[in-house]
């Protein structure tokens, strides 16, 4: 029993020892910039595809590959194994070694003796007389905007010791954005809607579902959320209204910017806030974020009476859908404008660049082509909406803001002097050091001691 | 036809500074060769002041014709690169008394000049923003990140003058027992400096100052870059972090220049490692900024791929 407990107690101080080191800090950057490297040059499969990648290795590299965590380095065991150890070690380093120095920022210099002075990295021994006194010292490095102090025949001199603050705040920043993230990334939800003009939708927990489906209502739809893997917390009864959307473009007729005029309405169905939306600059309401990701205009289709919803693509100024057939024959669906009331076919070939027209459909009409029976019901615009809660927001905006503030705040360096008087041999003994910038320190040190020489 | 007006007038005052580059590079370089010929040196520096200014106005025309912040494709980006390497070796010459190197960076500039108008026309169109990018976010997105670059390069340049000057140093070195060097240093009559410096040579420690100071300040810059690429992504995107290559290798960067500044701590870190490290940043540097395209990480941030 008692060796269990002892055995802890060595357990928690090599922990504490261990972890509260620079040394494994450098080893875990060092660590990281490798593999994050590795995971950069190597295809990831969130990004590729899973298809993609057996194609690349074959399935048995590919197998092998992604048991080592190499197909997605950044969501690995091991990666965060090693973001893990380097927040255990930030969080231990940061009470044990870093915010202790605090006082640093406001300590005066330790008291030294004549002998300690004179193994400063910068120092000098001189004659005591009108210009070299203690005095005059003093008044010179209160010009240069040292704070000083004297006792006892001794001067002590310091400044930009707040420097010294920078790390901590950097590293109370670092602490505070990560466990934002964590309660961002662990716990909330995020979703994607896609609704057109006076339609709207509620946020819903549709379980496995993750396609949006009418709701009672009609103009309104559910969207499904994606839930996080921690969840506590539920989903805002909000009802999302698209009063108006559409898209401004540059004059060659490319997209400029699209809009989305949302309305956010409670349960009782009063609005509670309004704004106009558009790509990088959503919409932040009561820890719900709404963004506008995309937008779309849609040929209401159908074929052989199964309905369709495909998107337009803005061809040579016409408003077309491309529909193959085979590898060098094609099919080519036109909205006819201004008035959209009209879809004319056309049949095209890879081989032969003219166009041949096959027919006309009038809008709410079908046409039988061959096989297939098309039938076209109007054109309709979407936008699309992408929501999220960001639980974590409240941390992680003050802690980025710390991260920027501390590593400004830890620019400069903390300059020290000190001087005494030997009465013996009558001599005034001056040194002085610098925690970084020594070159830069040196030169204010000869400076301060050639000007007052000057003085003589 | 305003616009082809500007961009003549833009593409005169691109070669105008890339004329004045190359002539500071024979100015510095003749300075360099025979430290006498100081007058060289500062022409040479007003050669670069007068570039800067030239590439402002280029930068200015080219902002007008855009009616944006002109950094939207790779010529722009290298545009403002080139400012920033001019605008803050300027700086350092001036606040710390930089010399010696005045010729590797103005050599390397014209290389950057010829690379930008080398590319190809497509790459230096003046073309419409997609939606994602149109925000004041790209605009304090990216200019601390090619200011951080501007400022790791010339440490970098500062890191082989370090381990140059240490190699020949510590040939000419008699006794290499001693961990450190003291100095002496008359300033007037009778009155004496000792300093105490590590075993290396005067100017090797200023070389490996500078490096520091370059790190000091390019490091904010490159947090702040990329916190405020976050930022913009999550009111893009809504997600401040996507893994996207990009993203990864600037955090590899960061990793680097961390390491650099937490091993600084440590007074014992010989002089070599830290300039090693520093070269080693700038090598992820050249991959975060050029590489990811170059060599087809893949990703969203492609304005710099040349097809
Ligand atoms: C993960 C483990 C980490 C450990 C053990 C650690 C440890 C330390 C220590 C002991 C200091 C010196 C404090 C002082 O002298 O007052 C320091 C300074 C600093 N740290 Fe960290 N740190 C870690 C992570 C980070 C990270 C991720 C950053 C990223 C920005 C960072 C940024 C800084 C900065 C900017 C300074 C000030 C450097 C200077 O004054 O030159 N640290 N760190």
């Amino acid at each position: 029993m008692i060796s269990l407990k002892k055995y802890l107690k060595d357990f928690k101080a090599a922990f504490l020892e261990e972890f509260s080191s620079v040394k494994l800090a450098i080893t875990l950057f060092i660590f990281l910039a490798i593999t994050t490297l590795i995971g950069t040059v190597l295809p990831e499969e969130p990004m590729v595809g899973q298809a993609e990648l057996i194609k690349k290795y074959g399935l048995q590299k590919y197998h092998l590959l992604k048991d080592l965590g190499l197909t997605d380095v950044f969501h690995s065991w091991w990666y965060l194994a090693l973001l893990t150890t380097l927040g255990l070690n930030l969080i231990v380093a940061s009470f044990r070694r870093v915010f202790p120095k605090c006082y640093l920022a406001f300590a005066w210099p330790v008291d030294l003796k004549e002998e300690g002075i004179k193994k400063l990295p910068i120092n000098c021994e001189l004659e005591l007389n009108e210009s070299f006194n203690l005095k005059a010292v003093e008044q010179k490095l209160k010009n240069k905007n040292f704070r000083t102090k004297t006792e006892n025949g001794k001067l002590l001199a310091v400044k930009g010791g707040w420097h010294r603050l920078g790390a901590s705040v950097t590293h109370i920043g670092i602490l505070t954005l990560l466990f934002g993230t964590a309660i961002t990334t662990l716990t909330g939800f995020n979703g994607m809607a896609q609704v057109s003009e006076n339609e709207g939708f509620y946020l819903a927990d549709l379980g496995q579902n993750t396609n949006q489906v009418k709701s009672v209502e009609p103009e309104n739809w559910l969207a499904p959320i994606s839930k996080m893997p921690v969840w506590f917390g539920r989903v805002p009864p909000y009802l999302v209204k698209v009063n108006k959307t559409w898209r401004v473009d540059y004059e060659s007729g490319q997209p400029k910017q699209w809009y989305s005029d949302l309305s956010v309405f409670d349960k009782k169905k009063t609005e509670v806030t309004r704004k106009t939306i558009h790509v990088n600059e959503p919409l932040e309401f009561m820890g719900l974020d709404i963004y506008q990701s995309n937008w779309g205009k849609f040929a209401l289709l159908s074929f052989n009476n199964e309905p369709a919803t495909v998107p337009l693509e803005n061809f040579h100024g016409e408003e077309v859908i491309f529909l193959p057939i085979s590898d060098d024959v094609g099919l080519k669906l036109k909205i006819v404008q201004p008035k959209s009331d009209v879809l004319e076919l056309y049949s095209i070939s890879r081989i032969n660049e003219k166009q041949k027209y096959l027919g006309s459909i009038k809008k709410n009409n079908k046409l039988q082509l061959g096989p297939i029976n098309i039938g076209y019901a109007g054109t309709q615009t979407l936008t699309g909406l992408q929501f999220k809660s960001n639980p974590g927001g409240i941390l992680i905006y003050p802690g980025l803001f710390l991260i920027v503030s501390g590593v400004f705040i830890a620019f400069g360096s903390r300059k020290q002097i000190w001087a005494a008087i030997n009465t013996t041999s009558n001599k005034i003994i001056m040194g002085g050091n610098s925690d970084r910038a020594k070159g830069k320190f040196f030169e204010e040190f000869e400076n301060i001691i050639s000007e007052l020489s000057l003085k003589r | 036809m305003e616009l082809i007006k500007n961009i003549n007038q833009e593409v005169l005052f691109f070669n105008i500074s890339g004329i004045v580059v190359f002539i500071s590079v024979w100015l510095y370089s003749a300075s360099w060769l025979n430290s006498k010929l100081k007058i060289l040196k500062q022409l040479g520096s007003a050669c670069l002041f007068v570039s800067l200014i030239s590439l402002t106005i280029a930068l200015v025309y080219r902002g007008i014709a855009l009616k944006f912040f002109p950094l939207t494709n790779l010529y722009e980006s290298l545009v403002i690169f080139a400012w920033a390497i001019i605008a803050a070796y300027l700086i350092l010459e001036w606040k710390f008394n930089i010399d010696s190197f005045g010729w590797i960076v103005s050599g390397f500039l014209l290389i950057v000049f010829l690379y930008a108008s080398w590319l190809p026309p497509s790459q230096k169109q003046i073309a419409p923003l997609v939606p994602a990018l149109q925000s004041y976010w790209r605009v304090i997105h990216v200019p601390p990140l090619l200011m951080s670059y501007a400022l790791f390069l010339i440490g970098a340049f500062s890191s082989v003058a370090y381990l140059i000057e240490t190699m020949l140093f510590n040939r000419s070195k008699e006794n290499t027992e001693k961990k450190e060097v003291k100095m002496s240093k008359l300033i007037t009559a009778g009155v004496k400096i000792n300093s105490y410096v590590r075993d290396v040579s005067e100017r090797a420690h200023f070389f490996d100052e500078t490096t520091y100071r370059c790190v000091t300040f390019g490091f904010p810059l490159l947090t702040i870059g990329i916190i405020n690429g976050a930022l913009w992504a999550n009111h893009a995107w809504g997600a401040l972090w996507q893994w996207d290559p990009k993203e990864t290798m600037a955090l590899v960067t960061w990793f680097i220049y961390a390491t650099y500044l937490h091993f600084r701590l440590n007074t014992k870190v010989s002089g070599k490692v830290l300039a090693t490290i520093s070269l080693v940043g700038i090598a992820m540097v050249y991959l975060t900024y050029l590489g990811v395209n170059q060599f087809n990480f893949g990703g969203l941030h492609t304005y710099g791929k040349i097809k």
